[in-house]
């Protein structure tokens, strides 16, 4: 039989650029934060370069005329190889400054800073952040097996600063993504890349039996931005086994370069978050208030950025969960918007009066044995967060009350100390007070009223209680503990609105007269009512808790005897 | 153009590469509407209506909650071997409250409006299988009906329609590949307010396509 000779179908050539649009069908937010964070590393690059602060061999492709191989603008980044099989150099050198690892172990991502070199401390944390989220699988990254310490520069003079201990890093799965993109003779790939959990968290094999069928993938001008989702995004840990990962809702790349960069936490304290909503409204209340940020974007001529809210994110809370123990899967969203100064403005105040703090701790150690044995004491410094900040984020988060479900912190034990969460409490005594101190956190005079008159029935009733125990200080502190615990459970324990009035007119008529009442009674009514009861109900528990004497703040009965 | 008012009361519309905890979009894509159409008519070649316009408009605020389910992982065969299934939380929305909009004028003859309309006016006609649903085949469809112009109870109802926007924020897809990702097409939009009763302009309705 003849041999039929089969028209040869000429490959289309691989292209010597490739635009990444930022509204590109396909693009979800993780791909539009990534495209965000190649953004920024290009600027970094261009940071470099105007100050002399790289090596001509360390570039990409060569700048011609101080213009650089390629184009950033508000929706798209264009990157330009020159000819086609320069593409595989140009991605190498790019994907080596991008994800770097310095000498002492620790990832740097040029793209996340402006131009000082952050503390050996901060890129820590940051690490921390990374191997729970992007890089919790042990294959996609190399780490020493002992631990490295570096320290946070000490706050108080003579007491070290927050110690920080981590795994030094060798190599991790971004710095070679490059080689996925492009083919044997260094032009960019055709079709689709698969796509995998350290690129884009939560994305997985659908079914592992099918590997081959079932992986997600994405296209080339998708997959470049997800390597970058590392940069744009910002990975913190809440403790060592729970992450958030922020995915900042990018919407203009030319402004990102510099909003990501003022995202990046620059001490111990903002490198400690509680949870997904109060690391995203750190994350915007750090861009608004960056004064680089604010001066480079008004340099530019555009709109004022002073006092406006800034990138909205969705942030996604990683942990181990009983069925998957031994990797982090993702098991909540939120999405904070932007744009809303009134709830970013709360926060903040909330960030000041329930701040995250460093303690310092005696720890009292001794060498050597018998006769020899010499004690000594060192000071340790260390991070304590509030219990309410978390909370108070969330409502902001949903749009809720900022103490809408203060109860639970009443009722519920703390998953991270399996302790009840009302021990914590009564370090924040003081900035629940400044809480409610502040006419800025109310929406409506009622709810204010409502927490003045439970003040004024406790204090009623501490005067009786030492009234009666004058000459017997320990039984008065006792009976103020009873007194605090009796109102603590009559309240946190109100199921229905009945339970509810019956605990607060039992408080009220125990204490007399009440003259925040006298003033003020038609205003708090509408609080009783059946559709208010839980708002009243958490904002009693709130009166409860930031109770204190009305001349000494630290002359707090009941809270201080807990 | 015809637009059909549809309820379901429990649904899912799960995001593309969420494949641990299920998250959901905020409203069902349009591939997702252009299946539940193609289950109502009785249609089951896939392929049999591309070209439609489809354009849903969420007129309710469904309330999200997360639910812990049980998900298929299968790791190896046969499917029922054990290990191949496990937990994991899935968002749902309740209440979802939706006005479809349809247009067949750039399908071929007997496009999937008419074969709707048909369906609506003569349903003992149709023969189909299965229970209606919208995103997963256990979110029921509740009610399916014509929205018929003036409709009383729709006149005064508004919400957030998925159209087609060069620069949108949303990105849903218009053609689904059922086992990888590869072959999964989408478009760009934004969610836009709109009166329940107003039709969108043909050329911001998405169309049904697996060759974006």
């Amino acid at each position: 039989m003849a041999k039929v000779n089969k028209p040869k179908i000429e490959k289309p050539q691989a292209p010597d650029h490739l635009t990444m649009n930022l509204f590109g069908p396909g693009m979800t937010a993780l791909h539009r934060a990534g495209l965000g964070g190649l953004a920024c590393t290009l600027a970094a690059i261009e940071r470099r370069f105007k100050n002399g602060r790289i090596a001509k061999k360390e570039l990409p492709a060569t700048f011609v005329n101080d213009t650089p191989p390629w184009e950033i603008d508000e929706h798209s980044v264009s990157l330009r190889f020159g000819k086609p099989e320069n593409a595989k150099e140009y991605l190498r050198k790019l994907f080596a400054f991008a994800f770097g690892i310095r000498k002492d172990g620790l990832i740097s991502l040029p793209g996340q800073q402006f131009d000082a070199e952050p503390h050996a401390a901060i890129l820590a944390d940051l690490q921390a952040g990374f191997t729970l989220t992007f890089l919790q699988h042990g294959q996609v990254r190399k780490l020493a097996k002992e631990l490295t310490a570096t320290s946070y520069d000490s706050e108080v003079e003579g007491v070290p600063g927050v110690v920080v201990q981590y795994k030094a890093c060798s190599e991790f799965k971004h710095q070679n993504g490059w080689q996925n993109l492009v083919d044997k003779k260094g032009c960019l790939v055709s079709g689709t890349i698969r796509v995998d959990g350290p690129i884009s968290p939560g994305t997985v094999v659908r079914h592992v039996a099918f590997t081959g069928d079932t992986g997600a993938e994405d296209p080339l001008d998708r997959m470049l931005p997800l390597y970058f989702a590392i940069v744009g995004c910002l990975s913190l840990p809440v403790n060592r086994g729970v992450a958030s990962l922020l995915v900042p809702d990018v919407t203009d790349l030319t402004e990102f370069v510099y909003d990501r960069p003022a995202m990046t936490p620059s001490t111990a304290i903002d490198c400690q978050i509680a949870n997904a909503a109060d690391a995203v409204f750190r994350a915007q209340v750090r861009v608004r208030r960056n004064p680089r940020r604010t001066a480079e974007v008004q340099s530019r001529a555009r709109k004022s950025v002073v006092g406006s809210a800034s990138t909205g994110c969705y942030a996604m809370t990683f942990t181990p969960t009983p069925w998957a123990s031994q990797q982090k899967s993702r098991i909540a969203t939120i999405y904070v918007p932007a744009g809303n100064d009134q709830t970013l403005d709360r926060y903040d105040r909330a960030a000041k009066y329930l701040s995250a703090r460093i303690v310092v701790r005696t720890i009292k150690e001794s060498t050597g044995k018998g006769k020899a044995k010499v004690p000594r004491e060192r000071q340790e410094s260390f991070r304590a967060d509030s219990v309410v900040r978390p909370l108070v984020a969330e409502n902001l988060a949903l749009g809720r009350k900022w103490y809408f479900g203060f109860n639970k912190l009443l009722t519920k034990i703390n998953p991270a100390t399996e302790k009840p969460f009302r021990d914590q409490l009564q370090f924040e005594r003081k900035g629940l007070h400044d809480m409610i101190a502040d006419d800025t956190m109310w929406d409506e005079d009622a709810e204010r009223v409502v927490v003045r008159a439970v003040h004024e029935a406790i204090r009623r009733r501490y005067a009786q209680i030492a009234d009666e125990n004058k000459t017997n200080p320990a039984a008065m502190k006792n009976r103020f503990g009873g007194e605090y615990d009796k109102w603590r459970l009559a309240f946190a324990g109100a199921k229905t609105p009945d339970q509810f009035r019956k605990a607060l007119c039992d408080l009220l008529s125990r204490a007399g007269r009440n003259s925040v009442l006298q003033e003020s009674w038609d205003t708090v009514l509408p609080m009783l009512r059946t559709s208010n009861w839980k708002h009243a109900r958490d904002l009693s528990l709130l009166a409860l808790c930031s109770y204190q004497g009305r001349n000494d703040d630290s002359a707090v009965p009941g809270l201080e005897s807990k | 153009m015809l637009g059909l008012y549809v309820t379901v009361p429990v649904a899912c519309f799960r995001k593309g590469l969420a494949r641990e905890y299920l998250e959901t979009e905020p409203l069902p894509p349009p591939a997702t509407c252009y299946g539940f159409l193609l289950s109502l008519v009785g249609e089951t070649d896939r392929r049999r209506h591309i070209g439609a316009r489809v354009a849903p408009v969420l007129i309710s605020k469904p309330a999200t909650s997360v639910v812990l389910r049980t998900v298929w992982r299968v790791k190896k065969t046969p499917l029922g071997s054990s290990g191949n299934t496990r937990p994991d939380y899935q968002q749902l929305l309740t209440g979802v409250e939706l006005v479809i909009w349809l247009d067949s004028t750039e399908e071929a003859d007997d496009g999937l409006e008419q074969r709707v309309r048909e369906t609506l006016a003569n349903p003992a006609t149709i023969s189909r299988f299965g229970g209606l649903s919208l995103g997963e085949s256990t979110h029921l469809v509740d009610e399916v009906s014509l929205v018929t112009s003036p409709q009383t109870r729709l006149a005064d109802r508004s919400g957030r329609a998925f159209l087609r926007a060069e620069r949108g924020r949303l990105t849903l897809p218009v053609w689904v590949d059922h086992v990888g990702s590869a072959g999964t097409r989408y478009v760009t939009g934004d969610l836009v307010e709109t009166s329940a009763l107003t039709m969108p302009l043909l050329a911001s309705m998405p169309t049904i396509s697996p060759d974006y």
